[in-house]
């Protein structure tokens, strides 16, 4: 690998500053690259050498962190594993279905609340029987084939793409979408978790598993193969049969009246 | 003085036209018009059925028009799409699991092609080669 | 904090699965045999003949079949539709929407019923072809 740059592309970069711009607009920049630029690392050249205007949010890059989520070419992305040498020409968008901040920085606060909404915790009943009142200090075993009933959604790193991916998502933005409701599944489907009775009012809602049509475009594009929308759909057999237990128990207490 | 003023970008009617992830999946979903409708003609000959011998000789013959037989086809087709999409979303859905023993995706999508060759091929013996 | 209220979806969802599963496993086959081979005279003539079919479907096994294969797709139709037509910002009041798709694949499944009761009703054999002077 030489390290004068040969090539250069033109990138084209979403700009947006609120204080200045009525509506999102594209700007055109030229940028060296060699086989292993990062559309990350050409966004870097960008601010440091063109533009220090630019803003982006990145941290680890390394497909960890999960903040460098973009629309690359209309296709959502995780800046530092997508790569200049795949594409001839590129196009970087601030993240589709979020309301844009700046730039190519995407306001995803309504993203965090809903991860909260789920209660992606481990939750127990009852406190342990020898410690009363006390925290539980005891650790729960797991067996391996336990384990791999939620190992996959657990993958997930907050990247947002998915929801970027998801068009049920963005024609109505109450639907709790793609990675809170996986979040929400992983916990469910973990053997040390009793919480799922807690979960299930929203996961049974309009807003929870049933906006989902299964179109699918969630697990092709995460960058962790997670595969939200079999998680979700999982979701809708277990809404179906809380439905049936419910409408059980309600004919069983009208009899008792 | 809030200096935010986060710019939101709504969903257009035709967002499934850009992208060909998205056009597959409505067509996905338009395979259930072709269904529908089949299920209106099975439905219309059930009727001509219980009119007698004439009204259902009647209704075969108009599946004989060169307009029903293309319609047919392109039912045929879309009947198949969803099959294809159908078995292989069905494995994510359903989880088949025996003790800690689970089903792997790949085996059920191979059974799911299983049952529907024997399902197809006892269909079209008893509806196309049993008789007097 | 916002308050979530339980969804009816379950039900269409299994009617939309069972649907699913019936168009997947037998339309494809069922459709090349009434729609293209049988028309086109490459079949076997008596195989859709009037008493065979009525025959058929006055057992019980038999009416059961047809209504499965016409009324569990109907509703897969229906419910693809009314989430198509969502998807494609068709908008309308929901619960008018709800009374079109659902109530219409209701309506003709009940239709599919009465026939079938109308059929078992009558006598087995050649019972209607006498009457209508065949």
């Amino acid at each position: 690998m030489t390290t004068t740059h040969s090539k250069t592309m033109q990138i084209e970069v979403q700009r947006y500053r609120p204080e200045v711009d009525e509506e999102p607009w594209m700007q055109l920049y030229e940028v060296p690259y060699t086989d292993d630029t990062s559309i990350l690392e050409a966004l870097q050249f960008i601010e440091d050498e063109l533009d220090p205007s630019l803003s982006f949010r990145w941290s680890c890059r390394m497909a960890i962190c999960g903040s460098c989520g973009f629309m690359v070419n209309g296709v959502p992305k995780l800046g530092c594993n997508t790569f200049l040498r795949d594409y001839s020409s590129l196009q970087v968008a601030a993240l589709a279905n979020f309301p844009i901040e700046r730039d190519l920085v995407s306001d995803i606060s309504d993203f965090v609340a809903k991860l909260e909404t789920v209660k992606p915790y481990l939750i127990r009943n009852e406190p342990s029987e020898q410690n009363g009142s006390q925290p539980i200090v005891e650790a729960f075993t797991q067996t391996p084939a336990q384990q791999s009933r939620y190992q996959q959604f657990s993958d997930c790193i907050n990247c947002g793409l998915c929801y970027a991916a998801c068009p049920q998502f963005g024609r109505n933005s109450e639907f709790l979408g793609p990675a809170a409701l996986a979040l929400a599944h992983r916990y469910n489907e973990d053997s040390r978790d009793q919480g799922s009775q807690q979960r299930m009012p929203f996961l049974n809602a309009e807003e929870g598993v049933w906006s989902c049509t299964f179109v699918g475009y969630c697990s092709e594009v995460c960058p962790k193969s997670v595969d939200p929308a079999a998680a979700i759909n999982q979701g809708k057999v277990a809404s179906t049969v809380d439905y049936g237990f419910n409408l059980l128990s309600l004919a069983r207490s009208k009899e008792e009246q | 003085m809030n200096a935010r003023k986060p710019y939101s970008i709504t969903q257009r009617p035709g967002w499934w036209l850009h992208n060909s992830f998205f056009f597959w999946y409505m067509l996905r979903e338009a395979t259930s018009l072709f269904v529908g409708l089949y299920c209106v003609i099975l439905l219309t000959g059930l009727y001509r059925l219980s009119q007698g011998e004439i009204a259902w000789n009647s209704w075969l013959t108009s599946l004989t028009h060169p307009a029903s037989i293309a319609f047919h086809c392109l039912a045929l087709m879309a009947a198949l799409y969803h099959a294809v999409t159908w078995f292989k979303l069905a494995p994510k859905i359903m989880v088949v699991r025996l003790g800690d023993w689970t089903l792997p995706q790949k085996s059920m999508l191979v059974g799911q092609w299983l049952i529907f060759a024997v399902c197809s091929i006892s269909l079209l013996f008893v509806l196309l080669w049993i008789g007097k | 904090m916002k308050k979530y209220q339980r969804s009816h979806e379950p039900i269409v969802w299994s009617l939309f699965g069972g649907g699913g599963m019936v168009a997947a496993f037998l339309l494809p086959a069922l459709i090349l045999a009434t729609g293209i081979i049988a028309p086109l005279g490459l079949g076997n003539p008596w195989s859709l003949s009037f008493h065979r079919v009525l025959a058929f479907s006055q057992t019980w096994w038999g009416a059961l079949l047809i209504l499965t294969i016409i009324a569990l797709p109907l509703f897969h139709a229906a419910h693809r539709i009314y989430h198509g037509l969502h998807d494609l910002h068709i908008r309308g009041p929901k619960p008018l929407m709800l009374t079109i798709c659902y109530g219409g694949a209701s309506l003709l499944s009940g239709l599919a019923l009465y026939w079938l009761i109308v059929l078992a009703t009558q006598p087995i054999g050649s019972g209607i072809a006498l009457r209508v002077g065949y």
